[in-house]
């Protein structure tokens, strides 16, 4: 490998991440060695713009966090097409060693896809193939980047199901096996570790490992967030498809009533698929959702008392169900349009953004018997900051029995930096909480890492001991949760160094009644500019990228919806935007999936004909490439794909 | 045979979006992707020209109907339904689909095109019930209606003498029989007075009706006090008509001597005036402009009489009847009643703008026009007033007064325009057939220029497709293209007749299919002869 340099240090790393002359070069030799690799299309980007755009997820990183810990800034991105390529990739990185961030959409919050240092980002969201469905044996195969909603649709139009799925539809399965892996009927089905036959996971070096359920490679790469490998293709287990769905609503006095309720459901084999917990608060908010959206003011479309939402899938369960507890004492049934709603909107967590300028969120795994008290303690820790939080508790199945994955979520202002810092802290305050009441961190990422001894030691030993021996020089994914990277010799990673960050959340607990007298409640999304508001209050969920049809057509994640709001937050704080940037963000069909996906509820269309405005002023109307783009979508195959056309 | 006659069409867009038949329906479900543009034949569908992202509004009145873009939207966001504007164009007599047709082969001096063929009944009233005989299709030959075999569309007005052999020759080979002269349009369709128009549109309208009707080479109708000097460049191809009540008989006489044609009013003392202008001035051509009505069936009465002022008080808002009296107390269902208001009448609810003067018999019709052609007209306008069953009773009426004129022998002793409605160019050789030698139209050439016979000019109001301040020069190259279209069906008709002169075909009613005698000649027997 003559072009890649013997050390990855001082000449290429700039304190900024701006590309200097010699950083250039090396990407520029990156970038030409992987592509002469790369047999099935598998594209490599080069552009400082669009690379940024791959130096995030959910949540933005405070750029003096940024400054001081990370590299985040990739040197190239590879758009992966094709398993060979992805091998391809991993033997370059064997051979380079430099290390690989790998990508679905980006859509979880914890940065576990961010880069930590200099290296190449694999977005696997274009392995979007489903490669085969065997009927017999219940068992699909698929690419790591097919969304998650798009294989429910393959399915259901083959007679099959997903027995478990996450919250968005439009994460990737890859991306969801690394990470989550609880969600939407976890209760009865558990996680989706059980429905995984066999993954095949591509380790640095370029060899495939064909893990099979049952061993234990198999189990480490669950929640391992990219650190073991790439995950090239995973055989799930389906169900048969069922008519049955039966959403249920019911509203309680007290949160503990509710709670031994769902114990007493599992004691009585009345299993309900999906079991979501709602307190008052929650049912609130649904209520000012639903208002905002539809409603007339004064107008409730839940009854704003502790709730607890049931679905269940099969009639035995529903039949016992409502044998059991119809006319308990203290338990009322809402009408079952509520419950319809409510079973609807479970794609969209997200939408309770309505006040506020963005979303903050942690995520946890506790007993539910101490799940009512953590609420009242979190609400109370909350409050001291002026934050309000609100719950979202899903009942999940584990191997060692029943848990809550309880969600905190809460509005805050991007806008006021001192008040983002300490809400940011505010979500590991609420996640330490949480573990000193028997919890565990849902996921690592960057953020938990502090927390990352609270994951079961065995668990993280096993991923340990199977790292060393697929990817014995850390290449994967490095810098996460074991031991963080950062610059300056690491010193500032000192901090998230989980004996030290404790003591210092601790100390930040107590004084957060005096921090919180500096802090004024987040204000619901005022006046202003409504194209910097609208960029501000994304919540960056990433919906909108797989509906694009700009994407589609391009494979740009940079015409992206998110990626353009995220050029407008650029724009409207005074900096600088290169003509490319600019551009590209004219490359738009206006065909307003965007806007009707977007779970925030934002006004995409109207923000689009903004930004091109200002867009304009400073670097003109691309007309030419506007026609151009427009012209080709007829015989654009992945566009005529996505909308299902023939070619024209 | 001098050079072929040929109309000189050119494109002439309509001043607003013509009327849609359809309306082409895009949702906020579009997502702009094209595809419609792609299959759309017709150019309906299009891209934004300030943004070629976004797709414009569907170009609705280009539509034909075929639902390709329908069937194959990728977002399912389009939809086609009848136009609501539609419905509310033209009247009884100018149907929708007429307007928009009009309108069409207006612009484009085409052939008319329906796109999905025709989609009405096979018969109806009136001219809908007659159905001419293609039998001999032997030409158009290979080069097609414009090519070398020439049809003839040229017809001759006024007097002629009533047979070849009356004529006599002196020793020197002249004619001793006196030869009137005659005049030739090359068109059987001259241009009749306008029957309604915008105010002020006068000064647009006549000059592009006038200019049109000079470079057709066919004649234009008008009113002589409404003929201004701005008209003196087509004065020939004017026929003027005089309004009887202000002009005195010396000064008729007067322009006798002056003038080769003559145009009056009919009224019952109208014979006197005519042997007095032929005797002053044997060459003029008279011409003689009937206006006739519909008998709706019921008793007209005098005034004066009591019967009379009841009918009068119980349909005061009937134009006919406020100035009536009677004169025929017959009410068949095939009468008619010659209505010599100055200005023809318009459908009542337009409003009495033109009110009647007097009424007079029906059945008389076919009689007067005898006594006028024997008094020595030239010609005779049948002015009939389509309105209340007028269109569909027409054709029986032209009939009838060639069959009286035939009966006296002395049909070619007068030219016989017809006029009452006629809205489409088949209509020119049916009316023909029956035996008129031409047609006179006036409504279509103000929908040429874009008029939707809305009546809101009728009540005061302004015109809404601004027939006020047309350019007259646009406005002629719309009713040009208007007889362009008119001029080749006719070659097509007569070409598919075997029928090389248009002339030939006045009275052919050997041509003419009639649903009445077929229905009798083919149901007559099961039915027991009933008369259908």
């Amino acid at each position: 490998m003559s072009n890649v340099p013997e050390k990855l240090t001082s000449p290429i790393e700039t304190l900024t991440d701006k590309d200097t002359k010699e950083r250039r070069a090396f990407i520029r030799s990156i970038s030409r060695d992987l592509e002469n690799r790369f047999t099935d299309g598998s594209e490599v980007i080069e552009e400082f713009a669009v690379r940024r755009l791959y130096s995030h997820d959910l949540v933005d990183i405070p750029l003096f966090l940024e400054k001081t810990l990370f590299r985040t800034t990739p040197l190239v991105v590879v758009k992966l097409r094709s398993e060979k390529d992805a091998s391809a990739l991993l033997h370059y990185t064997a051979d380079s060693g430099i290390p690989l961030f790998p990508r679905g959409i980006a859509s979880w919050g914890f940065g576990g896809a961010i880069p930590t240092t200099s290296g190449i980002v694999a977005d696997t969201s274009f392995m979007q193939r489903v490669l085969s469905l065997n009927g017999d044996q219940k068992t699909v195969t698929v690419e790591p980047g097919v969304k998650w909603g798009e294989l429910d649709s393959y399915l259901s139009e083959r007679g099959f199901a997903l027995p478990v799925y996450p919250s968005n539809r439009f994460s990737t399965v890859g991306g969801w096996i690394s990470t989550g892996g609880f969600g939407v009927n976890s209760f009865k089905y558990g996680h989706i570790r059980y429905w995984t036959e066999s993954i095949s996971l591509a380790a640095p070096g370029g060899g495939i490992h064909e893990l099979e359920s049952g061993t234990d490679e198999f189990d480490t790469v669950f929640g391992s967030e990219g650190q073991l490998g790439l995950i090239t293709k995973v055989e799930l287990k389906v169900i048969e498809a069922t008519p049955y769905s039966y959403p249920c609503l019911l509203h309680g006095e007290d949160d503990k009533e509710l709670f031994a309720l769902v114990e007493e459901l599992s004691e009585k084999e009345c299993i309900p698929s999906h079991v979501l917990f709602m307190d008052s608060a929650h049912a609130r908010l649904v209520n000012t959702v639903w208002l905002q959206r539809k409603g007339k003011p004064g107008d409730l479309l839940v009854e704003e008392k502790p709730s607890l939402f049931l679905h269940f899938d099969d009639p035995e369960s529903y039949e016992k169900f409502q044998a059991l507890f119809t006319g308990t004492p203290g338990l009322e049934q809402a009408p079952l349009h509520q419950a319809s709603f409510l079973w609807g909107e479970r794609f969209s967590p997200m939408k309770v953004q309505v006040h506020g300028t963005s979303l903050l969120a942690c995520e946890l795994i506790l007993p539910p018997e101490n799940v009512p008290a953590f609420m009242e303690r979190a609400k109370k820790l909350a409050s001291s900051l002026k934050a309000e939080l609100f719950m979202e508790s899903h009942f999940i199945r584990k191997s060692t029995g029943m848990a809550v994955l309880i969600m905190p979520m809460f509005n805050c202002d991007r806008r006021r930096t001192f008040q983002y810092y300490i809400y940011l802290s505010l979500v590991s305050m609420l996640t330490s909480l949480g573990l000193r009441m028997g919890g565990s961190p849902y996921g690592i990422g960057i953020w938990n890492a502090p927390m990352a001894d609270a994951k079961a030691k065995e668990v993280i030993e096993g991923v340990l001991a199977y790292k060393r021996h697929v990817d014995p020089k850390n290449l994967m994914n490095p810098g996460k949760f074991w031991h963080l990277r950062s610059r300056f010799f690491g010193l500032p990673a000192r901090v998230f160094t989980p004996a030290l960050f404790k003591v210092l959340l601790r100390l930040l607990i107590f004084i957060s009644p005096v921090i919180g007298v500096f802090l004024r409640k987040p204000a619901l999304p005022g006046n202003g500019d409504p194209l910097k508001l609208t960029s501000l209050r994304c919540t960056g969920c990433g919906n909108c990228v797989t509906v694009c049809h700009a994407v589609s057509a391009t494979g740009e994640e940079a015409l992206a919806p998110r990626s353009k709001l995220r050029l407008a937050r650029k724009l409207t704080a005074g900096k600088p935007v290169s003509s490319a940037e600019a551009d590209r963000a004219f490359l738009c069909t206006r065909c307003g999936s965007c806007e009707h996906i977007c779970q925030g509820n934002l006004p995409l269309l109207e923000s689009w004909d903004l930004l091109e405005v200002n867009l304009a002023k400073s670097h003109g109307r691309p007309t030419a490439r506007i026609r151009d783009f427009v012209a080709g979508l007829g015989q654009n195959e992945d566009y005529l794909k996505k909308i299902g056309s023939d070619p024209y | 045979m001098g050079s072929k006659y040929s109309i000189k069409t050119a494109k002439a867009a309509p001043l607003h979006p013509p009327p849609a038949r359809y309306a082409v329906i895009r949702s906020g479900d579009c997502i702009n992707c094209g595809k419609c543009d792609a299959v759309c034949l017709y150019e309906v569908h299009r891209r934004e020209e300030f943004d070629p992202r976004l797709m414009a509004e569907p170009v609705s009145f280009l539509c034909r109907r075929c639902y390709s873009c329908v069937q194959r939207c990728t977002a399912g966001a389009l939809s086609l339904s009848r136009s609501p504007e539609f419905e509310t164009l033209g009247d009884e007599i100018y149907a929708p689909e007429d307007v928009i047709s009009l309108q069409e082969q207006a612009e484009s001096g085409e052939l008319p095109v329906s796109g999905c063929g025709y989609g009405g009944l096979f018969a109806g009233p009136g001219f809908d019930g007659m159905w001419t005989d293609m039998s001999e299709i032997v030409r158009p030959t290979r080069d097609g209606i414009h090519g070398r075999e020439y049809i003839s569309t040229v017809v001759d007005l006024g007097r002629k003498p009533p047979d070849v052999a009356d004529l006599s020759f002196d020793a020197h080979g002249n004619p001793l029989s006196n030869i009137h002269p005659g005049i030739e349009i090359k068109l059987p369709v001259i241009f009749d007075r306008l029957p309604f128009m915008p105010g002020g549109a006068a000064a647009f309208i006549h000059p592009a009706v006038a200019r049109a009707a000079n470079r057709l080479s066919t004649f234009a109708m008008m009113d002589d006090d409404a003929v201004g000097s701005e008209l003196d460049p087509f004065r020939n191809h004017l026929i003027r008509i005089v309004d009887t009540a202000r002009t005195g008989e010396d000064e008729l006489l007067d322009r006798a001597d002056r003038e080769s044609v003559i145009a009056l009013p009919w009224s019952p003392e109208i014979m006197d005036t005519v042997e007095k202008l032929k005797s002053r001035n044997p060459d003029l051509i008279v011409f003689i402009k009937i206006a006739v009505a519909p008998d709706p069936g019921e008793l007209t009465f005098r005034e004066e009489s009591p019967l009379g002022k009841r009918a009068a008080a119980g349909k005061a808002a009937r134009s006919e009847t406020q100035h009536g009296r009677l004169l025929h107390p017959n009410g068949g269902t095939q009468g008619w009643r010659i209505d010599n208001s100055h200005r023809g009448a318009l459908r009542n609810n337009r409003g009495d703008t033109f009110p009647g003067r007097e009424t007079h018999s029906a059945e008389a019709v076919p009689a007067i026009v005898r006594e006028l052609t024997l008094s020595g007209a030239g010609v005779i306008h049948l002015d009939v007033n389509p309105y209340d069953g007028g269109f569909h009773t027409f054709p029986e009426l032209v009939r009838r007064v060639h069959l009286e004129l035939v009966e006296a022998r002395i049909r070619d002793t007068v030219s016989i325009i017809a006029s009452g409605g006629l809205s489409r160019a088949e209509h020119v050789p049916k009316t023909i057939i029956l035996g008129a030698d031409c047609v006179a139209i006036s409504v279509p050439a103000l929908i040429a220029l874009g008029c939707t016979v809305c009546g809101k000019c009728s009540l005061g109001q302004n015109c809404p497709r601004d027939l006020e301040s047309i350019d007259p020069e646009w406005g002629s190259q719309r009713i040009i293209n208007l007889m362009g279209s008119w001029h080749s069906q006719l070659l097509e008709i007569l070409g598919a007749m075997g029928i090389r002169e248009v002339s030939r075909l006045r009275g052919e009613t050997g041509r003419l299919l009639e649903k009445r005698d077929l229905d009798r000649e083919v149901f007559g027997e099961i039915f027991g002869g009933r008369d259908r």
